[in-house]
């Protein structure tokens, strides 16, 4: 009887870990220089804690603020928690989870997402929700932001979504099973020194005509959460729309009526930094990587020296540049950043 | 000790086998979004410009020959790897295509500009709002400010406003 038991728990042990194993093999490691930004929400980890902004959105805010020279002109320290597409609920409780690691002073979040009102695109979903560690706040962000034919348990147990990339597994999957890659990202600001100018055509030009300019009640709901949980927290909840204003992701004089009257209401500060871009002195032949989609390095250290000044002289967020335990962190970020930019212009 | 090895080996393969017959009950769907949506588009709606007869999932390549070189052409930007989709502007359409990675780049939403194109049925921005309906018959869905339409794979949605139509875009349903 007692050989039995073992044999069983031996079995089981032999089990769990090839169980373990695969798992960590077919999981995406977004190694794929298409698919980068699927790693930026895990990166947090690793520098969780200390930070006085967080700036919650989708890939306007990893593309616009570039903390490390938030840090390098005005001291503040930040993060940035971005993610492609992160929706409105994504933002919510990804901020709900930081605040176990975090006393920010003041939480930034990037107004466009909040154009969505509905879940949208499972491969979305998964670059921001893959990279949460498991907590309530991400069960709950899973259950807010599953489309049809998702279901809860394919992300508790990953094998069973991704088990067909046995086929398709690369040395990278075997490399990195348990090992994380490098960073890709700089406190969350993910760097891209390409210059691609707008077409002279699409400068200035007007989205398309919507149906229903109404932004949707769900999101604003969520809207509403983030404001209660900051206040709740004691920071404070500041609204921003980054500077780019491409046709394709177009922010629409109706829409930011709406979130001026939001922020009246609430007693936030809104800043929509498309109205700045001749102040920020963005260049739209010199400051974006894909035509005017999204801005380059260039363009974000513009943003951000414009945006830090605000943080700093609008908002009072600290210069702690004279603390030495965190100045010494910030200057290993700093001197990090300059060498990514430093190798990336290089093989430009 | 080897009779105890082999009794393990033979719980785990056991173990494996069932394992891999349950995962496998559902099609591993892809989770990138890069081939995702390269399936044909069945519909008989169409926008006719220039000539040229466009419909949803119709090969760009071949539409672009016919209608010329755009005025404009942009990439939307390439956010977390969804694959390279362009908006390409005709005076009076913006034609989006996506160039899937494994296959041909076809035509996914038009959006009208002005009154220089017409739907299939020959409805245009300007229309009346009764020209939409003596058209296409009762809308499947409405609202204050739009109808919309769904024949198969495609939705016809029509802006109205003051009883005509200020807006027409063709896209994929769902």
């Amino acid at each position: 009887m007692k050989k039995r038991i073992i044999i069983a728990v031996c079995a089981l042990l032999v089990i769990a870990l090839l169980f373990v194993f695969f798992t960590a093999l077919v999981m995406p490691k977004y190694t794929d220089s298409k698919q980068i930004e699927g790693r930026l929400i895990g990166e947090y980890y690793e520098e969780a804690g200390g930070h006085d902004v967080l700036f919650v959105g989708d890939c306007e805010v990893y593309e616009s603020f570039v903390p490390a020279i938030l840090w390098e002109k005005y001291g503040i320290s930040s993060y940035v928690r971005g993610s492609p597409q992160q929706l409105v609920w994504q933002s919510y409780y990804l901020l709900e989870e930081m605040f176990k690691y975090e006393n920010p002073k003041a939480v930034v979040f990037n107004v466009l997402a909040l154009k969505y009102g509905e879940p949208r695109d499972e491969a979305m979903n998964r670059m921001t929700l893959d990279g949460m560690k498991w907590s309530s706040s991400k069960r709950k962000a899973i259950r807010a932001s599953m489309t049809e034919g998702e279901k809860l348990a394919d992300y508790m147990i990953p094998i069973l979504r991704y088990h067909s990339r046995i086929t398709e597994l690369t040395w990278d999957d075997f490399k990195y099973v348990f090992k994380k890659p490098d960073r890709v990202s700089d406190s969350g600001y993910l760097m891209n020194v390409g210059v691609k100018p707008t077409p002279e055509y699409y400068i200035g030009m007007a989205g398309d005509p919507l149906y229903d300019y109404t932004l949707p009640a769900r999101a604003m709901e969520y809207l509403d959460m983030m404001k209660n949980l900051c206040r709740e927290k004691g920071c404070e909840l500041v609204l921003v729309k980054a500077p780019t204003n491409s046709v394709m992701y177009y922010w629409y004089d109706e829409w930011d009526e709406q979130i001026c009257d939001y922020a009246e209401k609430n007693g936030l500060a809104y800043y929509n930094l498309i109205d700045e871009c001749d102040n920020i002195g963005i260049d739209w032949n010199t400051d974006t990587y894909d035509m005017g989609a999204h801005l380059n390095v260039y363009g974000a250290e513009k943003t951000s020296a414009y945006f830090g000044k605000i943080l700093s002289v609008n908002h009072g967020i600290a210069d702690r540049r004279g603390e030495s335990d965190i100045a010494a962190k910030w200057q290993e970020r700093l001197n990090a950043y300059y060498a990514r930019k430093k190798e990336m212009e290089s093989k430009q | 000790m080897k009779k105890y090895i082999f009794r393990i080996l033979a719980i785990v393969l056991c173990f494996i086998m069932a394992a891999s017959a349950v995962a496998c009950t559902e099609e591993g769907s892809e989770t990138t979004a890069d081939n995702g949506g390269n399936k044909p588009v069945s519909s008989s709606y169409s926008v006719k410009y220039n000539g040229t007869d466009i419909k949803l999932g119709s090969n760009w390549n071949s539409i672009e020959s016919k209608l010329g070189t755009p005025v404009g052409s942009l990439p939307t930007g390439n956010c977390g790897g969804k694959g390279e989709t362009y908006r390409y502007d005709y005076s009076a359409l913006a034609i989006t295509v996506v160039h899937y990675t494994d296959g041909d780049p076809l035509v996914d939403i038009i959006t009208f500009k002005n009154d220089a194109a017409t739907t299939d049925k020959g409805i245009y921005i300007g229309s009346s709002k009764n020209d939409v309906i003596n058209a296409y018959g009762q809308p499947t869905e409405e609202n204050e400010s739009s109808i919309k339409y769904v024949n198969g794979d495609a939705v016809f949605t029509f802006g109205i406003a003051d009883g005509k139509v200020n807006g027409i875009t063709l896209k994929k349903n769902g």
